[in-house]
């Protein structure tokens, strides 16, 4: 299946006509995402997933580079009745109905009049907003204004779902709600591509994921195969601080732990098998090794942390 | 992105041509329209010149009603105000005829400069009181109103106020021939005579708008069209030939300007030799001085007065006399 | 074009909706007829100080709505909102023309009730409702078009509370371009010369002489001067990020 989304070499730096930033918000961005897949685009505060987003909406125009979603240049009005977009922030005019509000999407979207009222139902429906039609969105909590949100996202039937932290502000039922419209988009075909700090969430629904700092893209790939990397954890019991003192160097990950113990992580290699086999067989009371899976959390820091460390 | 910028500096240049040529042409419009504009205070009002002009005409109605009268004191003040309602809407009528004449006494060349303004505004060209009173302050309350200069300004001033009211008024047409009477007496001469006294001048003054009338200006008194508005030229030109004549009686130049005027004016006339006054048919004296007159208008044949073609005492036909 | 009218929709309806604006009206309109309480101070000059005062009034009305556009597109901007509605298939250009056409058609409708408001204030005092009157709050109706590009235009680029401000300044002194300057080819063309629309001593005193195609050419220019100015605006609009 053909990339939804073509991002490259895309560098962003914020400032004035006169005056630039020195540091790029987004540093030579390439990224490319497949269709038919739910894609999450992972990244501290400030990484830069905001701002990726805003120039696949042509909201900020790039310093450099280019992106392509669905094939065209993000200013394309064609691309942008195939696209659905949430913003990280959700805000409408307040002094508009909630249908009104989507009667204006609707006509900006080309939305066939007959089809109008029909269509704008059936997405109340979907974000549990039809008891609210009428109500001004002024008066609106931050989760109504998020199913809002969603609700105009979704109102051209999308093939591409764009969504920057849709999560955040709603609850955990809401979260639970649009979860299950996510699924829900991607079986009926629709790409997904969102941003999201809630990385236990994005473990569940998403195929593929990017880790985004500092402006740059950190990993990207399906979420399968970047966590099945195996590794090894090395479970030291309190007192044998000899022995974790050994490992340490080689580990990717260790804690010390409340009892005193250590706990640490390693990428598998030969050296460190035939060194963990030679242990296990000298001093098996004071050790346990067992395989580990990262998840998506873990591997996550790991990421983050491993890039601090290069810089 | 380039072709962004190439779209949009086009539609810009063309707009701007557009909004120029179309300006251009309104300006120009406007212009004929508000004919007074140029006039205007060149402080930036915001378009809000007349409701300016407006509250600061009824703060000056206010301020008027504090003080006692225009004297040296607030003399300034009272000018001030009114030139900056005047300035902020010159075609305000009542403030130029209110506003001036209360300036008049204190400050008269000022009230007159105010008053000109107003008379040479053209969306005022129907109104022939500001002239009016420009001339008569020019006339009668500036200190140097004897000064032929003024006297020549007042006169084109009544002028004006004549030519812009019909019927002109009597009291304007008579501070007309007035003023002009005054000039006349001022310069000394008229019509090769030496001017003898101010009934005289008025005299001159009258022939001189007759002639005038005709399109002839020996004075240059600044007669021409317009003046033929004046009805009644005969009657006023006989009674001034009267006075000059009681006046002096025995000048030989107010003599000689009687008998031109008399002459050229009132030729077909039948006047009283003496006193000038007008007799009717078949009287041999006249009713008011007594004189002896040349008959008229009686029959050939039976002396009786005619009172048509065919005596009617007689029945003589008088149409081949 | 539909996008347009969507946006334009959407602004004139939220400044039609409010209340405050048919009571401004209102105290307009109760302003207007108090100037007929104004004849013995004004020495007999209530006549003309009525018209003049619903002109000047109606004049402000157009200037609000005119600088009411600096606080919409801003705070748009501001709050996301903007990003919204440019995330569907609509250009920068349309939204900046659609809040053009929306302020618009609002300040005429406001314009215009004051105008039928004065009318029938005027009429029921006086015998006659002369058509030079009329003729001039057509020009101050007619100005609200290139008042509000004059709005859009600052609102696009300078913060909401100064574009407020730069707005009624820049709007203030296109009414007192002949104290400025006489040269059409500044004035009238890249500034704006909202005095073209400025014959209000003309129809206080009814001097008539205002031919119906000067008003024409009046509104004509103020659709040109406003098609430069929008087209200025989003020029810059495209360049600048949004929020």
């Amino acid at each position: 299946m053909s990339n939804v989304i073509e991002i490259n070499e895309l560098t962003k730096y914020y400032g004035s006509l006169f005056w630039k930033k020195k540091t790029p918000a987004l540093d030579r961005l390439t990224l490319l995402v497949p269709g038919g897949t739910v894609f999450g685009f992972l990244g501290p505060n400030g990484a830069g997933k905001t701002t990726t987003i805003k120039l696949l909406m042509d909201l900020i125009r790039p310093s450099s580079g280019q992106a392509r979603i669905l094939g065209e240049p993000p200013d394309s009005l064609d691309v942008k009745r195939q696209i659905g977009f949430l913003p990280d922030a959700p805000a409408f005019s307040s002094y508009l109905s909630a249908r009104e509000f989507l009667v204006i999407c609707a006509k900006l979207l080309r939305i066939p009049s007959a089809t109008r009222r029909k269509r704008i139902d059936e997405v109340l429906d979907i974000v549990k907003m039809t008891n609210h039609a009428g109500s001004r969105l002024g008066g609106f909590s931050r989760g109504m204004l998020q199913r809002i949100g969603i609700a105009q996202a979704i109102l051209n039937e999308p093939k591409l779902l764009i969504l920057d932290e849709p999560l955040v502000g709603l609850d955990p039922h809401g979260r639970q709600e649009l979860k299950d419209i996510i699924i829900s988009q991607k079986k009926i075909g629709t790409d997904v591509f969102f941003s999201s700090h809630i990385l236990s969430d994005v473990e569940k629904m998403c195929d593929s994921i990017g880790i985004l700092n500092n402006g740059k893209l950190l990993c990207a790939g399906r979420i399968d195969q970047l966590l099945s990397a195996t590794g090894v954890r090395l479970h030291v019991n309190p007192g044998c601080d000899n022995i974790a003192q050994d490992f340490l160097p080689m580990a990717t990950g260790s804690i010390k732990l409340s009892d005193g113990g250590w706990e640490l992580v390693f990428t598998t290699t030969l050296d460190l098998t035939s060194k963990l086999d030679k242990l296990r067989a000298e001093r098996p009371g004071d050790i346990s090794v067992s395989s580990s899976r990262e998840n998506l959390e873990d591997f996550f820091f790991r990421k983050i942390e491993s890039d601090r460390f290069v810089e | 992105m380039n072709k962004r910028l190439v779209v949009h500096v086009l539609v810009m240049v063309v707009s701007v041509g557009v909004s120029y040529w179309l300006g251009s042409g309104l300006l120009e419009t406007q212009t004929g329209i508000a004919k007074s504009r140029s006039e205007l205070s060149k402080a930036p009002m915001g378009g809000f010149n007349k409701f300016a002009s407006d509250v600061q005409w009824m703060l000056f109605i206010n301020y008027c009603g504090s003080i006692n009268s225009v004297n040296e004191e607030n003399v300034d003040e009272v000018y001030s105000r009114l030139d900056t309602i005047l300035r902020n809407d010159p075609d305000f009528e009542k403030a130029y005829n209110i506003g001036a004449m209360m300036l008049a006494v204190q400050a008269p060349v000022r009230a007159a400069e105010i008053l000109q303004r107003g008379a040479n505004n053209p969306n005022l060209s129907s109104s022939w009181q500001i002239p009016f009173l420009a001339g008569y302050v020019l006339a009668h309350n500036v200190k140097e109103s004897d000064d032929p200069q003024h006297l020549k300004k007042a006169e084109e001033m009544f002028r004006l106020a004549v030519r812009r009211s019909s019927p002109p008024e009597r009291h304007v047409v008579s501070s007309l021939l007035r003023t002009k009477a005054k000039r006349i007496e001022k310069r000394g001469d008229a019509f090769g005579v030496k001017i003898a006294n101010d009934k005289h001048a008025y005299l001159c003054a009258w022939y001189d708008e007759w002639r005038s009338s005709r399109a002839t200006d020996e004075l240059g008194g600044g007669g021409g069209p317009g003046t033929q508005i004046i009805g009644d030229v005969d009657a006023r030109v006989l009674a001034a030939a009267q006075d000059a004549k009681n006046s002096a009686p025995d000048n030989k130049d107010v003599l000689k300007t009687v008998d031109t005027v008399i002459s050229k004016v009132l030729a077909n006339q039948h006047l009283c030799p003496s006193c000038l006054s007008r007799y009717n048919p078949g009287e041999k004296f006249c009713s008011h001085c007594g004189s002896e007159v040349a008959i008229y208008g009686t029959c050939k044949k039976c002396g009786a007065v005619l009172k048509g073609r065919f005596c009617t005492d007689c029945g003589h036909d008088s149409k081949n006399e | 074009m539909n996008e347009v009218m969507a946006i334009a929709g959407g602004t004139w309806s939220r400044i039609l909706r409010m209340r405050a604006i048919y009571f401004l009206i209102l105290c307009v309109l109760i302003l207007i007829g108090s100037a007929y309480r104004y004849d013995v101070l004004s020495l007999g000059l209530h006549r003309i100080l009525m018209i003049d005062v619903s002109l000047l009034l109606n004049t402000i009305a157009a200037i609000l709505v005119a600088v009411s556009i600096t606080f919409e597109i801003p705070k748009e901007l501001r709050e996301g909102v903007a990003s919204t509605l440019l995330s569907k298939p609509l250009g920068r250009t349309h939204y900046l023309v659609g809040k053009l056409v929306g302020i618009s058609v609002a300040g005429l409708v406001i314009t215009g009730l004051i105008m039928i408001g004065f009318c029938l204030v005027f009429g029921s005092f006086f015998d006659r409702v002369g058509i030079t009157m009329v003729q001039g709050h057509l020009l101050v109706m007619g100005s609200v078009i290139p008042m509000c590009a004059i709005g859009v235009f600052f609102s696009v680029f300078i913060p909401e509370s100064l574009s407020a401000i730069v707005t009624a300044i820049c709007i203030w002194f296109a009414h007192s371009v002949i104290a400025l300057s006489n040269v059409p080819v500044v004035y009238a063309g890249i500034l704006p010369d909202l005095n073209l629309f400025n014959l209000k001593a003309e129809a206080a005193y009814e001097l008539g002489g205002i031919e119906w195609s000067y008003i024409l050419v009046a509104i004509l220019w103020g659709v040109a001067y406003s098609v430069f100015a929008t087209s200025l605006a989003s020029l810059i609009f495209s360049y600048k990020d949004l929020k």
